[in-house]
């Protein structure tokens, strides 16, 4: 194929023209070139710019946490720190509180932080699971173990708490097969996938 | 081929009519009737096996010497790159740096598409930069246990039960030579791979996860690599210029192997066997929860077991996420979720199958 069919190939994937049926010979050709190669980079580079102008400044996540810690009545406020490069991260982390503050308290900052960063682990990942349907019906539902003691949750505390554990399994999930050499690497991309939650 | 046939044909019967059968897989998955198609699948994977144990045939051994090659590159090779990821229907690019000196693994991935979101691996320890949220994750990889099984010869006839591999054509991918491999899964209990791997030193420049359908469920390809270059400290680090509040632990999660079984699958789908059993403190709630881990050395699943909290509610059935299935129920006063990049069918099974035995 040459230069002149390539170029009209990459206009038309960015564009956002290309048939199903033939994205992925496009995908390929524009792929084995390299000029259309560098094209598609700068293309995606300026697209972070004009998106980091205009983009959200993720209150849509932060009010998530602020929610789910409110529906926390009795923690306290955990240690928080900024933190800019990777090097020092590992002293400027929000940490659970020590030992020596005790038990209770310790179990409380660990409920806190317990909410605030499966919310923020599920944003990593970001994806959302989505009930698969039965029948017609969905077959997601609300659901207590028929021993214990009913305690009225609603459906929407349920449903949230279900999304951030199950992002949280997902990436312990994703620590054990990432070490695997045929999708290593589709385990980490998850988790810089820019699918937001609530999106 | 005949006994595939004869599969296809029984299974005729269950197997929904639409196109899109994992989406539509638990119009047949209602309670017992998963477990009765286990039986009937494991009976004829049973036959297909035994059949194929005297023929691990030439061409086998060929694809699967590429097998190990993908596995040993991906543990040995540093390199640089762009790819692309394509999943539900999404195109996403990323740049990935990854140095290997002499085991110690060190890793930037960070998306060009979108939010500047980044992840930099440092063997276990994994930083996760979410700057359009302005916050970060801090976290140790679960190292405990033996790990995903290497694919080494000794265990390619034990993969080759449950999957056929046979050679492609070479094709330009990346501007280098590579070499197809394709993986087919001779039941419903996983998903098959299309592979590409580099000629030279057999890293994958493209892996499709792919359905009985042959339709694509996942796939990520390269369109630029450089491998074996020279990769400095400074392409490791993160080019994040945002203050962000960090969240995460400053210590490896607490993990010990779980001697005393009590949570157990009776007959796993044919080929999947336990490969770690773990107890461990959740990093969230600090709850105590077993992880066990079935593999059958290219697919694996995930089964999470955690006692519930008294009048605690949750969502259960099963869930989808691109190509990950889910599946939660209840049992014995205990949640179980079961999730992996498998089909619908595998993780219900292993749901319905999980009993707890003190």
């Amino acid at each position: 194929m040459n230069k002149d069919a390539i170029n009209n190939q990459l206009h038309d994937l960015l564009d956002g023209r290309i048939g199903e049926g033939e994205f992925q010979s496009a995908l390929e050709n524009v792929s084995s070139d390299e000029n259309a190669t560098h094209s598609w980079r700068n293309y995606h580079l300026i697209g972070d710019v004009i998106r980091g102008e205009v983009s959200e400044t993720g209150n849509c996540l932060v009010s998530k946490i602020s929610v789910a810690l409110d529906q926390e009545p009795t923690i306290l406020a955990p240690m928080r720190s900024s933190h800019v490069g990777a090097d020092d991260s590992a002293s400027n982390v929000v940490g659970l509180k020590s030992a020596e503050s005790g038990k209770n308290d310790t179990l409380k900052a660990a409920g806190m932080f317990a909410i605030a960063a499966s919310v923020a682990l599920f944003a990593v990942l970001g994806i959302s699971p989505a009930p698969v349907e039965q029948s017609g019906n969905n077959v997601v539902a609300v659901s207590t173990p028929p021993a214990s003691t009913q305690v009225d949750e609603s459906q929407q505390s349920s449903a949230q708490a279900f999304e951030a554990e199950f992002g949280q399994m997902l990436v312990t999930h994703g620590e054990f097969t990432s070490t695997a050499g045929l999708n290593g690497l589709a385990s980490y991309a998850k988790m810089v996938s820019n699918e937001s939650l609530g999106q | 081929m005949t006994m595939s046939i004869f599969a296809q044909t029984l299974f005729a019967d269950y197997l929904p009519a639409e196109k899109s059968w994992m989406s539509k897989a638990t119009h047949y998955l209602k309670p017992g009737k998963a477990a009765r198609k286990w039986v009937l699948t494991g009976l004829v994977t049973a036959v297909i096996s035994f059949s194929n144990s005297f023929a691990f045939a030439e061409y086998e051994k060929a694809a699967g010497s590429w097998l190990m090659k993908i596995n040993d590159a991906a543990e040995s090779a540093s390199f640089s790159g762009s790819f692309v990821y394509i999943h539900d229907g999404k195109v996403e690019t990323m740049e990935v740096v990854r140095r290997i000196t002499n085991g110690h693994l060190q890793e930037r991935l960070f998306s060009l598409n979108g939010d500047a979101r980044e992840v930099i691996r440092d063997m276990d320890r994994v930083w996760c930069y979410i700057p359009d949220k302005n916050m970060g994750v801090h976290d140790y990889r679960q190292i405990t246990g033996s790990g995903f099984p290497k694919i080494l010869p000794s265990n390619l006839e034990e993969l080759s039960k449950n999957y056929t591999f046979t050679l492609g054509d070479t094709k330009r991918l990346a501007n280098r030579e590579a070499q197809k491999v394709k993986v087919v899964p001779k039941d419903v209990f996983r998903y098959g791979y299309d592979l590409w791997a580099d000629s030279e030193t057999g890293l994958l420049l493209r892996s499709d996860l792919v359905d009985q359908d042959g339709e694509i469920v996942e796939q990520y390809f390269f369109v630029n690599i450089d491998i074996g270059r020279e990769i400095s400290d400074e392409e490791l680090q993160s080019q994040n210029q945002d203050k962000l509040v960090w969240f995460g632990t400053d210590r490896p999660n607490l993990t010990a192997t779980v001697d005393n079984q009590q949570w157990h699958i009776e007959n796993p789908p044919a080929g999947f066997e336990l490969a770690q059993h773990v107890r461990r403190l959740t990093p969230m709630e600090m709850e105590e929860e077993e992880h066990l881990v079935f593999t059958d050395g290219l697919s694996s699943v995930s089964i999470f077991v955690k006692k519930a909290r008294e009048g605690q509610s949750s969502m259960v059935g099963l869930s989808r996420m691109g190509a990950v299935h889910a599946y939660r129920d209840t049992r014995s006063d205990h949640w179980i979720t079961v999730m992996g990049e498998v089909p619908a069918e595998t993780v219900t099974v292993l749901a319905e199958q999980i009993v707890y035995r003190p």
